[in-house]
């Protein structure tokens, strides 16, 4: 073979590579090609080569890079071609596995927490934060825990009040997580930081907004120095955490119930309309949510604890109310109600 | 309760730029609860006085009369008109176009020129409804229009310059009840008076100072001093049965009352005015002039002016003659001596009587007055003189010739003034604001309290008379005071600061610990819902689970729901009934409840009052958990869900046959949870089952149900067990399978313990299929794969030997449990 055969059959080899890499339409064909030409035994550049063997040293000096050259540059193109290959096949794919997302679940299987719950631990969670023990009490109480331990001596007329559920054994079902207060004095001292969540009982008629039973968070900090400004900002702080950590504002006014001194009625500014008057809040701007005060001297006593040297306050949530305002619950039979399409909303 | 802002300006002054709903605002955010402010005389603004020159009928319809009527200036107005009392020359009030009446005395409308079948009318001849003033012109017949002529108002003139433009202020009842003094209109102009910074008038000013009511005179009453501690009795002569002057009438109709006769109106008109109830007899039906305040005897009869028949039997403090039952204290007149058209001679009655007492009768009898609404908050003593000074000051003015005959006053209340002393610093501990002993001073004062010169020795020491208006109930105690102060200063003016506080060691709450890690297992794990359900249970539902024993539940003694007077002993009522309502709508259903069940019969750890070793009833917090399911196997998820909630909250347990389980349960499939104590004494935890098709069949489940129950108290008192790592092994586990025809009798627990021991290579037993087919029916077999898997802790086994003890095992089973190779 001549230096010009040689020339020739690898330009020629060139050109006919060129034209089949154009028309490879797939990987498989791109395989075949790669074989083809650069196939180690068989393959046509090989082939070409091995005729390099018969030609002269200065001949294979100067004719050798060629063939090279075409190596470099079929194994490049080779490359350059599978890769625009690949992205085809994976654009054709991924338009074939396309799925519509807004398609729905087959089947609800999941579980759900009594939306109670789900506010009851959130605000466990927060007193729990700043050292406030979680405690638990009895529901089916005394008149001492839930009335004369709290300033309501026999002769106060909320003991002869229709609302207390009495029990043939002489006992009643409390009437108020307050009952608490005194068992959580005795029990743990001074100074005490506490709530108590717990389910509680009326004896009232029934409508939307009115049940029988219904839920309460009382909570008390009880020390030397806590005073009425110590009050407002747990207040401030406990709402603001409820409804998504927006600043609530807040405001006490006087209320009075007798396990307290001073006592307030704590209204919160009307989260709809921010305090300007709409249907929800009467026009007044405020929402009355919980009522709170110090607790009484006598109520300190009745702890076991010495009212000269402790002052605290206490409050009581309406934790159900909470939990009908925060989701717009108009119902408050709903509640109790076990309906499976009330609670997979929560 | 109704306040008129006209009384109170009387006593108190206040800003003009102050508008009645700021007023309000002030009351609700230092003293009370206002629920509302109303404006009178909207309906009265265009009002005028019209004469009616001309009445005649109208020509298409004959019910209605056309009328000509001058409204003053000789203008003259055409007006249609169907009132029946229509004459010429009366006085009318004339609604001109474009004012604003009340049809039918409810539904709102302003007045246009209109044609009214055929004739034109350019206004309205008013009915007293249709004004808003139906309650101070009340009238028979709603056809009547208002008759002004007795009144001889000047035609032209406005209505609303004849009467008084009031605006009212309702005040939430339930926030005044610990405040007496707050149940007349002087009490809360006072605390204006403090919030305002304006002086208060002295009531002495609207009072007969000169009456003498110290006169001793001939004894005329005999007064139970248990009963009663202050009695003034005045007998007055020269009066009638005079209709009130249209002031008073407006007034006690602005406050919704009724006028009846002028005596009686200023004894209610003052009752409005400072809190005092006064009681008005005639004096010709007292016998021999001579009061007795008494209990009433067994039986008693009374009839009061309200018409009805009381008997008394709870010795009701009644006020009598020497013949009979003249009143009942502190709630109601009696009808035999009541005020009446022919009465010339009055004796009047202002008295106190113990609040209790008459909030006892008034219960009792189901008789609720303005009365004794008051009397029951524990009103001052003392205004008795002022309520009885206030009424002859306003029957002089109304009834010149009027005569005091007599007087009699008997009083035995305690006169002595209450003293409270309390340190500067404590308005500052319990506020967490800085007061000076000035300011505490000036509020404390304002209101009414005295106090004391500052003493030299004690400087810190306040010493402060309590006023008798608040004596008699509210104010005891130095934070009492506190209170007094911080209110008026203003709560708004308390910055929030947060407290700054010991930090305690933790103290263990094994049950919300337990609470919560339940919740979120079966939420999250077992995808159940949790319900909440009321805690009282439906005898029906008792007797549905085939218990007669009625007798060992907690009853109710006023049930809110008749058919649900017990509490539950037992959460499986109520999720029971959960399951019959949601197997309409869901075919597959979970369900659990966290909540307290009550039993008579056992004692829990709460006492009952402090220091006491008695002890409430159980009332355990417990778990239930329902299943419903088509799926054959039920019982198995029931038991794996126990067996996972159970490690997962780290307790040791044991499931075990039933000694005795709940009847509820389908008797041969429920098993017992028990655990052992630090004492190792057994522990029943809980149970969980099949349901009785029975039961089921009762509650109309259809699907087959599961459930679980666990006494969560007993289970937070169980210590828990610590997990501990073990060693993961180096070597290779091999597992090898196999399958055995076996006896269903046969219990997968025994099954294990059996091949567990045949090597201690075998670290696991797996259960991988149960299959049954009706072949084995006979013979009451079933099999099971089971997947056994070796390993060791030292080396790695080797094949062979690892199939020769599997094959080993094998063979053992095949003998000791009569089992089949399959
Ligand atoms: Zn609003």
């Amino acid at each position: 073979m001549s230096e010009k055969d040689y020339q020739s059959s690898v330009k020629k080899l060139r050109k006919d590579f060129t034209a089949d890499l154009l028309a490879a339409g797939n990987l498989d064909d791109l395989e075949a090609l790669d074989n083809k030409y650069l196939g180690r035994k068989t393959g046509l550049l090989n082939n070409v080569l091995k005729t390099l063997k018969d030609l002269d040293v200065e001949q294979k000096k100067v004719l050798g890079p060629l063939a090279n050259e075409l190596r470099d540059y079929m194994e490049k193109a080779l490359e350059s071609k599978r890769e625009e290959l690949k992205e085809l096949l994976w654009n054709e794919q991924s338009e074939k596995e396309k799925i519509d997302l807004t398609l729905p679940l087959v089947k609800d299987e999941k579980g759900h927490y009594h939306p109670n719950t789900i506010v009851q631990r959130e605000i466990e969670n927060l007193f729990a934060q700043m050292g406030f023990l979680v405690l638990d009490g009895p529901e089916l109480e005394s008149e001492f825990y839930n009335f004369d331990g709290l300033n309501v001596p026999a002769t106060h007329p909320a003991r002869e009040d229709q609302d207390t559920f009495w029990l043939d054994n002489g006992l009643l079902l409390r009437s108020q997580t307050s009952s608490v207060q005194v068992r959580a004095m005795r029990k743990y001292g001074a100074p005490l930081r506490c709530i108590v969540p717990g389910r509680v009982f009326r004896n009232e008629n029934v409508d939307a907004s009115h049940d029988h039973t219904f839920y309460q968070l009382e909570g008390m900090m009880v020390g030397k120095e806590v005073s009425v400004a110590n009050l407002i900002a747990m207040m401030k702080t406990l709402l603001s955490v409820v409804f998504g950590n927006k600043d609530i504002k807040v405001r006490l006014r006087p209320g009075y119930f007798p396990f307290v001194e001073p006592g307030f009625e704590l209204d919160m500014q009307c989260t709809l309309c921010h305090g300007a008057g709409c249907p929800v809040c009467k026009q007044s701007g405020w929402i009355e949510v919980l009522p709170c005060g110090m607790i009484h001297p006598n109520v300190l006593k009745a702890g076991g604890l010495n009212s000269d040297e402790y002052v605290g306050f206490a409050f009581g949530l309406g934790l159900t109310r909470l939990v009908m305002l925060k989701y717009n619950i108009d119902n408050i039979r709903l509640l109790q109600s076990g309906d499976s399409r009330f609670l997979n909303q929560f | 309760m109704l306040i008129s802002l006209n009384i109170l300006k009387k006593f108190v002054d206040l800003p003009e730029e102050l508008s009645a709903l700021e007023i309000a605002n002030l009351l609700t955010m230092k003293t009370m609860e206002v629920e509302g402010v109303e404006k009178l005389g909207e309906y009265w603004e265009k009002i005028v006085i019209g004469q009616i020159i001309s009445v005649e009928n109208h020509p298409q319809a004959d019910r209605l009369r056309v009328c000509q009527v001058d409204v003053g200036k000789g203008d003259l107005l055409n007006i249609v008109c169907g009132g029946i009392n229509l004459s010429p020359d009366m006085l009318v009030a004339v609604a001109p176009v474009g004012a604003k009446v009340l049809w039918h005395g409810t539904e709102e409308a302003v007045l246009e020129k209109t044609k009214i079948r055929g004739v034109e009318s350019e206004g309205m001849i008013c009915a007293a409804s249709e004004i808003a003033l139906g309650n101070l012109f009340p009238s028979g017949d709603e056809r009547e229009i208002l008759d002004l002529t007795a009144l001889a108002w000047e035609k032209g003139k406005a209505i609303k310059d004849y009467l008084s433009n009031d605006t009212l202020i309702e005040v939430d009842n339930k926030s005044i009840n610990h405040r007496p003094d707050l149940w007349g209109h002087y009490g809360i102009a006072r605390e204006l008076s403090a919030i305002l910074h304006q002086p208060l008038k002295f009531y002495s000013a609207f009072c007969d100072m000169e009456l003498g009511v110290n006169t001793k005179d001939e004894e005329r009453l005999t007064i139970d001093r248990n009963l009663c501690d202050h009695y003034l009795a005045m007998k007055i002569k020269n009066v009638s049965d005079l209709p009130s002057p249209l002031w008073l009438k407006q007034a006690l109709s602005d406050l919704g009352m009724k006028s009846i006769s002028a005596l009686v109106d200023i004894g209610n008109y003052v009752m409005a005015e400072c809190g005092q109830p006064l009681h008005v007899f005639d004096a010709s039906a007292v016998e021999n002039e001579k009061i007795t305040v008494r209990a009433a005897t067994e039986d008693e009869k009374f009839i009061g002016l309200d018409g009805g028949e009381y008997i008394l039997h709870h010795g009701e403090i009644v006020i009598a003659d020497e013949e009979k039952v003249l009143a009942l204290a502190g709630i109601l007149g009696g009808a035999d001596s009541a005020f009446n058209h022919k009465t010339k001679e009055v004796i009047l009655e202002a008295a106190h009587f113990p609040a209790d007492k008459i909030r006892k009768a008034s219960m009792n009898l189901s008789l609720r007055t303005d009365a004794s609404m008051r009397y029951e908050k524990s009103l001052d003593p003392v205004n008795v003189l002022w309520g009885a000074r206030r009424f002859w000051q306003l029957v002089k003015e109304i009834f010149p010739a009027a005569e005091v005959e007599w007087i009699n006053r008997f009083s035995s209340y305690d006169e002595s003034i209450k003293e409270i002393k309390v340190a500067v610093s404590e308005f500052a501990r319990v506020s967490g604001v800085d007061l000076s002993r000035n300011e505490i001073e000036n509020i404390l004062t304002s209101l009414g309290f005295v106090v004391a010169a500052q003493d030299k020795k004690h400087k810190d020491l306040l010493t402060v008379s309590v006023p008798t208006w608040r004596a008699t109930k509210d104010i005891n105690l130095p934070i009492d005071l506190v209170e007094e102060v911080l209110r008026i200063y203003g709560y708004d003016n308390i910055a929030l600061r947060y407290p700054q506080a010991q930090l305690n060691p933790p103290v263990a709450l094994p049950f919300l610990d337990l609470r919560n890690k339940i919740l979120d297992h079966l939420v999250l794990h077992h995808n159940l819902f949790e319900v909440y359900n009321y805690s009282f249970l439906k005898l029906d539902s008792i007797k549905k689970l085939g218990i007669d024993n009625l007798s060992k539940y907690i009853y109710l003694l006023n049930p809110v729901d008749k058919t649900r007077p017990v509490l539950r002993d037992d959460l499986i009522y109520n999720l029971l009934e959960n399951l019959s309502e949601n197997e309409k709508h869901q075919n597959k259903l979970g369900f659990f409840e966290i909540g307290r069940v009550f039993r008579k019969s056992e004692k829990d750890i709460y006492d009952l009052e402090p220091g006491s070793t008695e002890r409430l009833p159980y009332q355990h917090q417990h778990l239930g958990v329902v299943l419903a399911d088509e799926e054959e196997n039920l019982l198995h998820r029931m038991q794996s869900l126990s067996e996972s909630l159970f490690q997962f909250l780290g307790k040791n347990y044991i499931i075990e046959e039933c000694e005795t389980a709940p009847n509820y349960f389908h008797s041969s499939q429920v098993r017992q949870i028990v655990a052992y104590d630090e004492n190792q004494e057994k522990i029943i935890l809980g149970y969980y089952g099949l349901l009785s098709p029975m039961l089921r069949d009762s509650f109309e489940i259809a699907l087959p149900a599961a459930y679980l129950n666990v006494d969560l108290d007993l289970l937070s008192r169980l210590e828990k067990t610590e997990k501990r790592y073990q060693a993961i092994s180096k070597y290779p586990a091999i597992e090898l399978d196999m399958s055995v025809l076996i006896a269903r009798g046969v219990a997968w627990a025994d099954l294990c313990d059996f091949i567990k021991e045949k090597t201690e290579m075998l670290k696991k037993i797996d259960l991988v299929d149960v299959y049954r087919t009706s072949e084995w029916d006979n013979d009451d077999l079933h099999s099971l794969t089971l997947r056994l898997s070796y390993q060791s802790d030292i080396e790695t086994l080797q094949l062979d030997q690892v199939n020769q003890w599997h094959e080993e095992i094998k063979a053992s089973v095949v003998k000791h449990f009569k089992a089949v190779l399959r």
